[in-house]
């Protein structure tokens, strides 16, 4: 790099400097203006729900205290579909209503710790020590996160009250061990939160293995994954200082993953290992008033991903590399309620990325930058019409984003214009319609867009994918009887433009193009219910893609099911949950020719919860009948397992 | 907290702590792999070694290899695929330039080294591997204009297009065509595929490079199905029925569907018509990638080639029984050709010396017998250190696996592909696609090693060159 990438390095950050004091001006004197709008007209508006709640979003809120997997979390959501590589730590991505696994973004509350350069969010990467719940965005996401994700957003969210201790530890099959502890507490101005976990597992699960020769099963063979091992340890720190209107919060999360590689396909990888590291951390300062919100918050991170193939198992060269990632992030949001029915709320980012690719085997490192502006502005309208509760949302995004690939090229701009229009309208105090229409984009990685002078050749002119998305819905919740029940229901329809591919060019050089569309159009139903002593929970998804040619989408299943059902007893001190569960995902396709069709497959697991007192000892046994399968060709899924847990949970506070 | 600090030190630690040295220790092995080389009747690999820089010769200045100095010659180079049509003339792919220019092709003429335009396409990578069939010459194209096959009279000069056979489409459109040649096709009792309606004549493979389908063709261009073998042929398993990286064998015995899955597959399946199965079996062992490239069956074997190296097995040409696809032990290892080639680092922009491979690549048959064309690339195909050994076509005797010719086209680089010359049994032409050490595709060190270079194999397995044409002239 020398010295050339240390001037274009400088000049960005300067530039980045004069772009960001702009912005704080722009920002600064928006939320003035909406403060001194409210007060000339006299205003006083009651203190209402954070900006950060939407009741015109499409989300799920799923709480993950104490749990561990956040695939099994998100497997019970409506539209959500996790696709997975293996067992404990392999890469699995998020696919939310039939969208690539790279349109959702991933966030620590506000703070986005995806990007248009890391790829799709690797929930293996995603820790739930000291999260209290996961909140799902179907479609366009609150304003209040500025995003553009095309697909929808994942949001970690951390406790704010309670005090409490936990601790559990797990043993499985195929080496499972984990240890769990967490804790939280606090008084009316300090609130602390904290967890960390260690797992891993040797991912030696059973397999059939074909040899590679489908249509001669004499030397079909059952095998042992390899090189699967997998060490994860993780941590959260969390932190909330209030004083009146003020309050000031930090958080730091760390993640690290060790093991091994083994591979796709028939050939094992058995030399290639992987690291992964991640840490993201904020601070921020919020005010919350009669007339208003305002937040100013920086945060950032590094990401560190090792990975090494020297007998080219894997890969096509041997490889060392170590492609690390930095970002520092800055937010200020403002919400002005201006009128008893009128708030209007805007929020920018600055966000500056640096990655580093270094091949030890081959290269010298090569450094990457990209700095982004987003600028966005919401106006929420709420009242009642007749008696009837209303709200309706409008907003408006665009984010500009200057990217340099260091060696050679020329500082790189594209713009992406987002909006979303959303209102929802009680027709019934437990009745709720709702109804949004919003577009979303990704903007091309560096990667996809200049190559790795190598195998991925460069495209210049690489366009922003962009989507646009319709769906609307009716929740109820309320009692019926003894039911006690929530139930949704939803119809989207989105189109996709100019998704980027890779092409293959010769057998070993391949090249992202915009070269698809598509459409799709699906229905979503929830369910969640208690009756006595009888718990369900429910969820099914349709998904009708059309990419074109009478093709579908790969890898999106049409139905989807997920049912859970528990009962919850006593026998003298000691409380008993048994629960089955049930998730069906249908027949899906591998390949964009809709050759090769992957069978529906149902998996069943069977869980049972024993508690005395602070304890509870718990028995899983997933994939009860030893299905399998996979979601990718030549990644094969564990079957049968079993997992023992035995967990200490206190409320020190009733 | 105690324990929550020390936790999230360990995370720290895994992010900013030193490179795992066991790990990267391990890295160093294959970079220090014996760079012997062989002595073959033709060529002598050593000579590469002797521009090796020799650090304690003070007076023997080392030349940069990079930058390499602009050739003279100013022809299109030949960077598709290539068909002799007979004589001195082969029809040649000019690779076009993504969003730019579309593919051509053009009437290479050795003897007058002139190229004359035959057609042209609308985009770029799209016209793959032809095949003459009596006076027509077939390419598969995938072009957005029309996906098909391209029939051209090869009777006229310059070849014509005729026509268009409609086959694939542009999901999975044609990428080669090959013939089935005419003969009696016995299976076993494994019918993994419904019988063709007719007697298959010619092939048309189409992919788009995630999957494949085989098209079969009578012998007026009916198409019998249009995937008729596919990647859903059958449920799939650790890989599809087809992979997307599939080749046609050079050549087949008659009245035999053969098909070649290459890399993170290797496996020949051979079928007959009616949709029996003679053999499918895979050509490396458990643990290793050998990216099986091609191969031909003379008389009751299989000889396949296998680019990649592992421990005892790959950089070869292997045989196995036709009928069971068993390996005969029969081998002709060309590890001895791998070397260490004076290069260009474009890491460190500097002089580097390159382990290569002999890599390879195409093999065909002439003259009783097998003829392989070597790539000699890095064994590290897409790092820094760029390096290509000269061309090479090893001449194999398959009675006993012996190399009889190892024939040296000096000069020229990257020549794997190699062609037969449909009417002869002796002649082929090497298509040498040149290799820059400094940089992929960099055009002055490209040129100045590609050509094209027409040979004759004689009955003992000597070789002689008919005709050449460097590029960089």
């Amino acid at each position: 790099m020398g010295r050339h990438g240390s001037r274009v390095s400088a000049c960005t950050l300067f530039s980045t400097f004069m772009h960001a004091r702009t912005f704080i001006l722009v920002i600064a004197a928006l939320f003035s203006a909406a403060r001194g709008y409210a007060q000339a007209f006299g205003a006083a508006a009651e203190i209402q729900a954070p900006a950060s709640e939407d009741s015109t979003a499409t989300s799920t809120r799923v709480p993950v205290e104490g749990q561990s997997d956040i695939g099994r979390s998100l497997d019970r959501v409506p539209g959500a579909n996790v696709l997975r590589t293996g067992g404990l730590g392999a890469f699995s991505g998020l696919s939310i209503r039939g969208s690539d696994t790279s349109h959702t973004d991933l966030y620590l509350d506000w703070l986005p710790i995806s990007g248009p350069d890391t790829g799709a969010a690797n929930l293996a990467l995603v820790s739930l020590a000291g999260i209290d719940e996961l909140r799902i965005y179907r479609g366009g996401a609150p304003a209040w996160l500025s995003s553009a994700a095309m697909g929808g957003v994942l949001q970690l969210r951390m406790p704010t009250r309670g005090a409490r201790l936990g601790a559990e530890t797990e043993v499985g099959s195929n080496g499972f061990v984990g240890v769990r502890v967490r804790a939280r507490g606090g008084n009316r101005r300090l609130f602390v939160s904290g967890a960390a976990s260690i797992e891993r597992s040797d991912n030696d699960f059973r397999y059939q293995h074909d040899n590679a020769t489908r249509f001669d099963p004499t030397d079909d063979f059952e095998a042992r994954r390899e090189n699967a091992e997998v060490e994860l340890a993780s941590g959260l720190l969390h932190l909330r200082y209030a004083t009146g209107p003020h309050e000031l919060a930090a958080v730091v999360m760390g993640v690290g993953r060790r093991g091994g590689a083994p591979g796709a396909g028939p050939t094992p990888a058995l030399d290639t290992h992987q690291t992964n590291a991640r840490i993201v951390g904020s601070l921020g300062y919020s005010f919350r008033g009669e007339r208003g919100e305002f937040q100013l918050a920086a945060g950032g991170g590094a990401q560190r991903h090792r990975f090494f193939d020297p007998n080219r198992e894997i890969g096509l060269y041997a490889e060392a590399s170590d492609d690390r990632y930095a970002r520092a992030f800055l937010r200020m949001a403002g919400t002005a309620h201006l009128l008893p029915w009128l708030s209007l709320m805007s929020v920018g980012t600055v966000t500056h990325d640096v990655r580093t690719a270094e091949n030890a085997l081959l290269t010298e490192a090569e450094t990457s930058l990209r700095t982004r502006f987003s600028i966005g502005a919401e106006a929420r309208l709420h009242g009642e019409i007749g008696d009837r509760e209303a709200e309706l949302r409008a907003s408006a995004r665009v984010e500009h984003s200057e990217t340099i690939e260091v060696a050679g090229n020329e500082p790189e701009s594209q713009n992406l214009p987002t909006f979303r229009l959303a209102g929802s309208l009680a027709l019934a105090p437990n009745v709720r319609v709702v109804a949004s229409l919003a577009s979303g984009g990704r903007l091309p990685s560096i990667r996809e867009r200049y190559g790795n002078r190598g195998t991925l050749l460069p495209s210049p002119g690489l366009r922003v994918e962009s989507g646009l998305s319709f769906d609307a819905g009716v929740i109820a919740q309320g009692e019926l009887g003894p039911l006690n029940a929530s139930l949704e229901a939803r119809g989207f329809h989105r189109s996709m433009n100019d998704l980027i591919r890779y092409r293959l060019t010769s057998q070993f050089t391949a090249r992202a193009e915009n070269i698809t569309s598509a459409t799709l159009t699906g229905a979503e139903l929830g369910f969640r219910g208690k009756i006595g002593f009888l718990e369900a929970q429910a969820s099914y998804t349709f998904l009708y893609t059309d990419a074109g040619d009478g093709l579908a989408l790969h890898w999106r299943p049409q139905h989807q099911i997920f049912s859970e059902l528990a009962s919850a007893h006593s026998i003298g001190p000691v409380s008993i949950r048994p629960s089955a569960a049930i998730r069906m995902r249908g027949a899906t396709y591998a390949d964009p020719a809709n050759l090769v069709e992957l069978p529906r497959l149902t998996w069943v697991d069977l869980s049972l919860d024993a508690s005395f007192h602070a304890f509870t000892a718990r028995i899983q046994l997933r994939d009860v009948f030893d299905r399998r399968g996979q979601d990718f060709v030549g990644f094969p899924l564990p079957g049968r397992t079993l997992r023992i847990s035995i967990a200490y949970q206190k409320d020190l506070i009733q | 907290m105690k324990k929550l600090i020390l936790l999230l030190s360990l995370v720290l630690a895994i992010a900013c702590g030193d490179d795992d040295s066991a790990m990267l220790d391990g890295g160093t092995d294959a970079d220090t792999a014996d760079a012997d080389t062989m002595d073959g009747d033709s060529a002598d690999a050593d000579t590469e070694d002797s521009d090796t820089p020799d650090a304690e010769d003070d007076a023997a200045p080392v030349e940069e290899v990079c930058p390499f100095p602009e050739p003279s010659g100013t022809a299109d180079l030949a960077t598709g695929s290539l068909l002799p049509i007979g004589g001195a003339q082969a029809l040649a792919v000019i690779t076009g330039e993504f969003g730019v220019s579309g593919d051509r092709i053009v009437l290479v003429d050795l003897d007058s080294e002139e190229q004359t335009l035959v057609h042209t396409v609308d985009d770029a990578f799209s016209v793959g591997i032809g095949v003459v069939n009596g006076e027509e010459a077939l390419f598969p194209s995938a072009s957005s204009e029309g996906p098909g096959v391209l029939r051209f009279d090869i009777s006229a000069n310059p070849p014509t297009l005729t026509g268009t056979i409609a086959v694939g489409n542009a999901t999975l459109p044609p990428r080669a065509v090959a013939l089935v040649a005419e003969g009696t096709c016995e299976g076993g009792d494994n019918s993994p595929l419904d019988a063709l309606s007719g007697t298959p004549s010619v092939l048309v493979l189409r992919s788009d490079y995630t999957s494949s389908a085989l098209a079969v063709l009578d012998a007026d261009y009916e198409v019998l199905d249009d995937e008729w073998f596919n990647s859903g042929s059958t449920g799939a398993g650790l890989v599809a029925a087809l992979s997307g990286d599939v080749a046609l064998p050079s050549l087949e015995a008659g009245g035999v569907i053969g098909v070649a899955d290459r890399l993170g597959t290797n496996v020949i399946t051979r079928l007959c018509g009616d949709g029996s199965l003679i053999a499918q079996a895979r050509v490396s062992s458990a643990d290793f990638d050998a990216n099986l490239q091609d191969y031909i069956v003379v008389g009751d074997t299989v000889w396949a080639t296998r680019m990649e190296q592992g421990t005892d097995e790959g950089n070869d040409l292997i045989a196995f029984s036709a009928d069971t696809l068993e390996a005969t032990g029969a081998r002709v290892d060309f590890s001895p050709l791998n070397a260490t080639v004076l290069g260009h680092d474009s890491g460190t922009m500097m002089n580097a010396e390159v382990q290569t491979l002999a890599r390879p690549s195409q093999v065909i048959a002439r003259s009783g017998h097998a003829v392989v064309g070597l790539a000699r690339l890095p064994e590290s195909l897409f790092g820094t250190a760029l390096a290509a050994g000269e061309g090479v076509v090893a001449v194999i005797d398959p009675s006993d696996a012996s190399i009889t010719t190892m024939h040296a086209i000096d000069g020229l680089a990257n020549c794997g592909s190699v062609r037969a010359v449909p009417g002869s049994d002796s002649e082929l032409w090497v298509s040498c696609l040149g290799y820059s050490p400094c940089g992929f595709g960099e055009a002055n060190g490209t040129r100045a090693t590609a050509g094209l270079v027409r040979l004759e194999v004689g009955e003992d397995g000597t070789v002689s060159e008919l005709g050449r044409w460097n590029f960089a002239e």
